[in-house]
């Protein structure tokens, strides 16, 4: 049955590290079926820590927190609402080492629905669907750690889609790739939504935002929670904006006498603005 | 090939086709084999044989030859030492004090040296041709729980992942200054820091795989698929036959009847 409400709804999510680093503090979030939702902040403005909250991976010390109608504030601490979670929302974590565990490239992405308990055949498909959207069929009898950062961040991201999630959320898929495979992995993120996939991916990088977004949420570094919301044309024609929230910043150099500043994203956007 | 961190080479040898469980089994029985025997030629008999299979399974020479470097230092040991502390046997070849070599205690030396390189052998003709994955299955289909197996499997799959991590660690501090003397204690003191660094990434990646395992269904209430499970041809039922029935006979015979228990 489709979703009709919002996938999440979050009320005032805090969390705090060992009860004292703040990484998150009220946090107000609608996330409606189908979106796909670039969470935009500089490091350690709490993105990564509200991706593992949607994921049921940590319980928020205070507010509360919905995913497809149901309140699932307290899912980290309940397995088999947990498992629930995790049969309908998938995570790529950062580091797509730590995801990939099999002896092979099939092996790893079989690895989910085949403890499902699929029937065979189900698997199979699901497997083959899975490695063409991430066009990494060619690799399926290839060990993980051979692979190049690129391959594997492809490969984590279809270990996910082959448990058919409804939602998948990417944690800076985009990072420290060079700009061919990057924008090559944009492209197949994009695809998502032509699988139905609603997306949540947090990234720094501006560069990827208008390939991907349907809709930007901009985090403050310091306040860590939203600070901005809109279209992603909106978002990043507010250069103030960016630079106050740190995913771009004040360069200045010098032509001779003329002083020469302009705004700078270090990921490929690089906004000119002569003063 | 897995870049020099595992002995599996792939293949498609009739051994490399051989049901796991097969070999398994026929390993288990020859490794227990060389264990009984103390006989210097049945011992470099059975060494001939595995590396004459090895051959046969088309198993790259440069393997092999790299399990005979990493075997070397422990062999020359033994050879070496064993004379000194096992004064029993005759003729005395050497008497300085305290120090008596024996003919027999060398040849027992070298005895020994020559069980541990067959033992090794024959453990390299299973893990040589079983690729991870066969390894594992056929270890739950002997009995090993799914998660021990699964266990097992991650294990060894995370063996180049966390020798990578230490060697990026370990840059990491040289970059810095550190310097490594080549060998003794001092070299150990040396790497502590860059051990514990290593174990805290170590640390933190196993959080997020424990994660990534849950995420994925592990401890889901249901029966796991299992995808392209083993399946005992004719050849190998035959195979098993004949190897037990030979490894039976040779077990009777060195139990009864003390075959290759004489050092010569």
């Amino acid at each position: 049955m489709a979703q009709t409400g919002p996938i999440f709804r979050l009320e005032g999510i805090s969390y705090r590290y060992h009860g004292r680093h703040s990484a998150l503090d009220q946090v107000d979030l609608v996330v409606e079926p189908g979106e796909q939702l670039v969470i935009l902040g500089a490091n350690g403005s709490g993105k990564s820590t509200l991706l593992k909250i949607l994921d049921g991976l940590y319980r928020p010390t205070s507010g509360r927190l919905w995913a497809f109608g149901e309140e699932i504030t307290d899912v980290a601490d309940d397995p088999e609402r947990a498992r629930w979670l995790h049969r309908r929302v998938g995570l790529v974590f950062q580091d797509p080492d730590v995801q990939l565990f099999s002896p092979t490239v099939y092996d790893d992405v079989a690895f989910g629905p085949l403890q499902l308990g699929w029937p065979e055949e189900q698997v199979r498909e699901q497997v083959a669907r899975a490695l063409r959207a991430m066009e990494v069929a060619h690799l399926a009898d290839r060990a993980p750690y051979e692979l190049s950062g690129g391959e594997k961040r492809r490969v984590a991201i279809a270990t996910v889609l082959a448990m058919d999630p409804e939602v998948v959320l990417l944690d800076e898929p985009t990072a420290n790739l060079d700009p061919r495979t990057r924008a090559a992995l944009v492209h197949l993120i994009r695809g998502m939504r032509d699988l139905g996939k609603t997306v949540i991916l947090t990234t720094h990088e501006l560069d990827i935002v208008p390939g991907i977004a349907t809709r930007v949420v901009v985090f403050g570094d310091q306040e860590r929670r939203p600070v901005a919301s809109g279209h992603p044309s909106e978002i990043l024609r507010d250069t103030d904006l960016l630079v106050r929230t740190n995913l771009i910043h004040e360069h200045l150099h010098w032509h001779g006498e003329l002083a020469h500043t302009h705004p700078h994203a270090h990921d490929g956007e690089h906004l000119h603005e002569h003063r | 090939m897995s870049a020099g961190y595992d002995l599996y080479a792939p293949g498609d040898s009739w051994l490399h086709r051989l049901d796991p469980r097969v070999k398994l089994i026929l390993t288990a029985m020859a490794a227990l084999l060389v264990l009984l025997w103390s006989s210097l030629p049945l011992l470099l008999a059975a060494l001939a044989l595995a590396h004459l299979l090895l051959a046969l399974a088309r198993y790259p020479r440069g393997l092999a030859i790299g399990v005979w470097r990493a075997l070397a230092p422990l062999l020359i040991l033994i050879v070496t030492l064993w004379p000194v502390f096992d004064r029993r046997g005759e003729p005395v070849l050497l008497a300085l004090g305290p120090l008596i070599v024996t003919g027999e205690a060398l040849l027992r030396g070298l005895a020994t040296a020559l069980r541990i390189a067959a033992l090794s052998f024959t453990l390299l003709l299973w893990l040589g041709t079983t690729d991870q994955r066969s390894l594992v299955r056929s270890l739950v289909r002997l009995g090993l729980p799914f998660s021990l197996g699964m266990a097992l499997t991650i294990g060894l799959r995370f063996i180049p992942t966390f020798a990578g991590v230490y060697q990026t660690v370990s840059e990491a501090f040289q970059a810095r200054g550190l310097t490594l003397p080549p060998r003794g204690l001092r070299r150990l003191q040396a790497m502590l820091p860059i051990l514990v660094a290593a174990l805290v990434t170590a640390l933190r990646m196993s959080e997020q795989l424990g994660w990534t395992l849950a995420a994925r269904g592990v401890g889901a209430p249901v029966r796991r698929t299992t995808l392209r499970d083993l399946a005992m041809r004719p050849a190998d039922w035959l195979a098993l036959a004949a190897g037990l029935a030979a490894g039976l006979a040779l077990l009777w015979l060195t139990l009864a009847e003390g075959l290759g228990r004489a050092l010569r």
